[in-house]
């Protein structure tokens, strides 16, 4: 079983400083989008404006790619995402309707049922595939399992995707680095290891 | 009563917020709207920040995020009650909730969140929504030191607040409860109580003791005339039955408005004056005056009562004498 890749450390965030902004942001953006079917990534966000274009700017590429997308949003109110996602040039009304595009609140999905982000998922595959979309991408904000204090709980559901999810979509699991910061050494560990891939901007 | 600007200004003068939001818009949009409302509030975006230049009894009410990395606005919440007790809070989210969902998400917070307010939030809807928490916060720290006179705005406020203050003293701090009620039948407060509180077995409690509900005549006018010495012979006798169950104090409520409805102004006076400021044993007492009323006395009558109370909690007021 390969390492997750997981960019951490001195060094690498020294470097990362010279990067700008739009140019950390567009790398992330590039890593979700040659990400495969049933890949189970992960994404530790520093703060809230740099994860707003992060995930506008994945939504849009993916409807852009005739992709089906799952926003799960933890700290970000709705009015917050639809404005961003208004101002990367996605009509969110439209693909509302046309059931391209769902946005979900974090502590709905997961803390009244830990699956109901997969459930959701799955119940999406095979409409996806009737209505020949190229794929479903789900970007979900795990800030919930914090703010209901249930983090092993979080450690357990992650641990049942593994790296390579029975889903056929792509996952990205979002942390806030504040919260990431609480877990222990051996939760953070066992997250890092339940993943594909990490990336962190 | 109705208030100009400058009044409401004047009103919330002396009350101090603590306001937490990682949102930085947000802070600077409720944290302005409040100062301009005279509200005096610290701020922060972090609620560690917030936690680490926490001072306890300074606040009279905490605005909270709940949803903040790091540390969520309940986990904060609980932190700053391990300094500081009596700090009433609010809390701001987002996204609705509904209560089934709330309790099952956070079942140990269940009771004891009184209030989430839905962000966006405008500045009058937010002081409208945290006005009660506001005065439940003032009057746990204004019960602390005995003999106080709240001023409430209606008789509803008035019975709600004061069997909040009452409850907490009951289910919380091990302390007898007593009410003095004006218009309000004592069976309705019963209903309340057992329906509120969840408590079935309050005819236990009010034959120990532990609860006791009175009349306006009942307590003020036991043989049909008011007898400031037998009042106080009351009083004593309440302490003992309270000292010998063991408990650690006596809250007490009384309703002053029969007062004003029967013309006995100066006999509130004689049995404020006679109850004084200080009680040898932890005698938390509330003299609850409904605004209108209290208007009916002149400023030096009203200075009398300042002496009288060692705290006077609404109407304009919240003053230590």
């Amino acid at each position: 079983m390969r390492a997750p890749k997981y960019i951490q450390g001195n060094g690498n965030a020294s470097k990362m400083q010279t990067y700008n902004e739009e140019s950390r942001v567009a790398s992330i953006t590039a890593q979700v989008r040659q990400a495969d079917l049933h890949d189970h990534n992960m994404l530790i966000y520093s703060d809230l404006p740099t994860f707003r274009k992060i995930y506008s700017k994945c939504a849009k590429q993916a409807l852009d790619s005739n992709e089906i997308v799952i926003l799960i949003t933890n700290y970000d109110g709705f009015d917050k995402v639809i404005a961003a996602l208004k101002h990367v040039g996605i009509s969110v009304n439209n693909e509302t309707k046309e059931g391209n595009l769902a946005i979900l609140d974090s502590l709905k999905t997961y803390q009244i049922d830990v699956n109901g982000s997969v459930n959701f998922t799955k119940s999406l595959v095979t409409r996806g595939a009737r209505d020949g979309k190229a794929g479903i991408i789900n970007l979900a904000d795990l800030g919930s399992f914090f703010v209901s204090e249930r983090v092993p709980l979080l450690v357990e559901y992650e641990q049942s995707l593994q790296r390579k999810m029975a889903v056929p979509a792509k996952g990205i699991c979002a942390y806030h680095k504040d919260d990431f910061a609480t877990l222990s050494e051996e939760q953070q560990e066992e997250i890092i290891a339940a993943h594909n891939r990490v990336m962190q901007p | 009563m109705k208030h100009h600007p400058n009044e409401k200004t004047q009103q919330h003068r002396a009350h101090k917020i603590l306001l937490v939001d990682d949102e930085e818009n947000i802070i600077w949009v409720l944290r302005r709207g409040l100062e301009l409302q005279g509200f005096d509030v610290d701020a922060y975006t972090s609620p560690k920040e917030a936690l680490t230049f926490f001072k306890p009894n300074i606040y009279h009410l905490a605005i909270l995020d709940i949803r903040m990395p790091g540390m969520n606005g309940f986990m904060l919440y609980r932190k700053l009650k391990e300094q500081d007790p009596n700090l009433g809070a609010c809390f701001l989210s987002a996204f609705e909730i509904h209560q089934d969902e709330f309790k099952k998400v956070f079942p140990s917070m269940a009771d004891s969140v009184k209030k989430i307010i839905k962000k966006p939030v405008t500045i009058s809807n937010l002081i409208k929504e945290i006005t009660p928490i506001l005065k439940t916060s003032l009057l746990a720290r204004a019960a602390r030191q005995g003999h106080v006179l709240v001023v409430y705005e209606t008789p509803t406020e008035l019975i709600d607040q004061s069997l909040e203050f009452l409850k907490v003293g009951l289910l919380e701090n091990n302390e007898d409860i007593m009410l003095i009620t004006g218009s309000i039948p004592k069976d309705s407060i019963r209903s309340k109580i057992v329906n509120e509180w969840k408590i079935e077995d309050l005819d236990a409690l009010e034959a120990s003791g532990r609860v006791s509900l009175y009349t306006f005549r009942e307590w003020y006018m036991p043989d049909g005339k008011f007898d400031p010495k037998q009042i106080g012979e009351q009083v004593r006798k309440k302490i003992e039955q309270t000292k010998a169950g063991g408990r650690q104090a006596i809250r007490c409520v009384g309703d002053v408005s029969p007062f004003f409805e029967l013309g006995m102004q100066e006999e509130l006076l004689k049995c404020e004056e006679a109850l004084g400021r200080h009680f040898d044993f932890p005698f938390r007492g509330i003299c609850a005056y409904i605004s209108d009323k209290i208007q009916q006395f002149d400023g030096a009558t009203i200075q009398l009562l300042h002496q009288y109370h060692d705290k006077v909690v609404g109407g304009g007021e919240d003053t230590g004498s």
